[in-house]
């Protein structure tokens, strides 16, 4: 029996375009994982939005209690949160939401700031819209007791980079 | 049972092997290198240091002291023959920039309203190693 090995077949399958194809495929799968989980360890959007809540929480919490300045008035949620109104009002980068409803779910006080498309931009997906974070909370009226007032936080943030 | 294999087929058949052995170890070398640079390339660095400081300042209360180790950016600095300022936090602006190469650097801006002070300390050689930053 005589077999003939077709060498140059050989040769073709080891170093053909298929071959050249597949290590593109691979450095293409290679660069886009390293630049997905670059760009994604140095997103901290998520992380601010979170802190800007705490923020906002603490300007408004009294020790469970509503803060009185925004019932007897005289409330800056930017002087008693410490944050910087010209970054909410100068750029468009951040966005809060807070709203402050009473028993009968009558909203009594609203403060908003910022870039209000965060609300819709939050609702979608994709890697260039803002991040955000969003609590309830429920705190005891100073002026009268046992009444409570729900609180709505909403706050957003989008790319801080200064060019 | 008769094999009939020519030399010069042989030979041919080895040598396009040693070619695609060598593609193979080429394409990984330059791969690994490429992973690992990425991982080391100062624009990343100055990113990652600028957004921890910045997010470091908004999270932080008055009467925090913030300690940020700069040795590893010093070396990076170093490596790119640069001389100049390395970290710059500009309360006027609301801005942290950390520059380790020459260019712009990056900048990051923060929220917060609080006082803020800072100093770089140096080791023995003159070079910074730690930033101490004050929140009041």
């Amino acid at each position: 029996m005589v077999k003939k090995l077709n060498k140059r077949a050989d040769d073709e399958v080891i170093l053909s375009p298929f071959f050249f194809l597949m290590l593109a495929i691979v450095g293409i799968a290679i660069v886009t994982a390293v630049v997905v989980i670059m760009s994604s360890n140095s997103d901290i959007r998520v992380g601010e939005a979170k802190t800007l809540n705490d923020r906002l929480v603490y300007a408004i919490d009294d020790n469970g209690y509503l803060n009185d300045k925004i019932i007897k008035g005289g409330f800056d949620i930017f002087q008693d949160s410490d944050m910087n109104s010209q970054m909410f009002e100068n750029t468009n980068d951040f966005y809060f939401n807070v709203q402050i409803y009473d028993e009968n779910n009558q909203l009594k006080y609203s403060f908003v700031k910022g870039n209000k498309d965060f609300e819709i931009q939050c609702g979608l997906n994709g890697k260039k819209l803002a991040k955000c974070y969003s609590r309830e909370i429920a705190l005891l009226n100073p002026e009268e007791s046992g009444q409570i007032f729900r609180v709505k936080i909403f706050s957003g943030v989008n790319s801080g980079d200064v060019k | 049972m008769n094999k009939k294999i020519s030399k010069k087929g042989s030979s041919k058949l080895v040598l396009s092997q040693i070619i695609y052995i060598i593609l193979v170890i080429i394409f990984s070398v330059v791969m690994i290198a490429y992973v690992v640079r990425s991982g080391n390339q100062s624009a990343v660095k100055e990113e990652v240091y600028a957004k921890q400081i910045a997010l470091s300042i908004d999270k932080a209360k008055p009467g925090t002291e913030i300690d940020i180790n700069l040795n590893e950016l010093n070396k990076i600095a170093q490596s790119n023959k640069y001389n100049g300022k390395i970290i710059n936090i500009d309360n006027q602006k609301n801005s942290v920039n950390i520059h380790l190469a020459l260019g712009n650097g990056y900048t990051y801006r923060f929220f917060s309203e609080n006082d803020i002070s800072w100093n770089i300390n140096s080791d023995e050689e003159g070079k910074p190693n730690q930033l101490i930053i004050l929140i009041s």
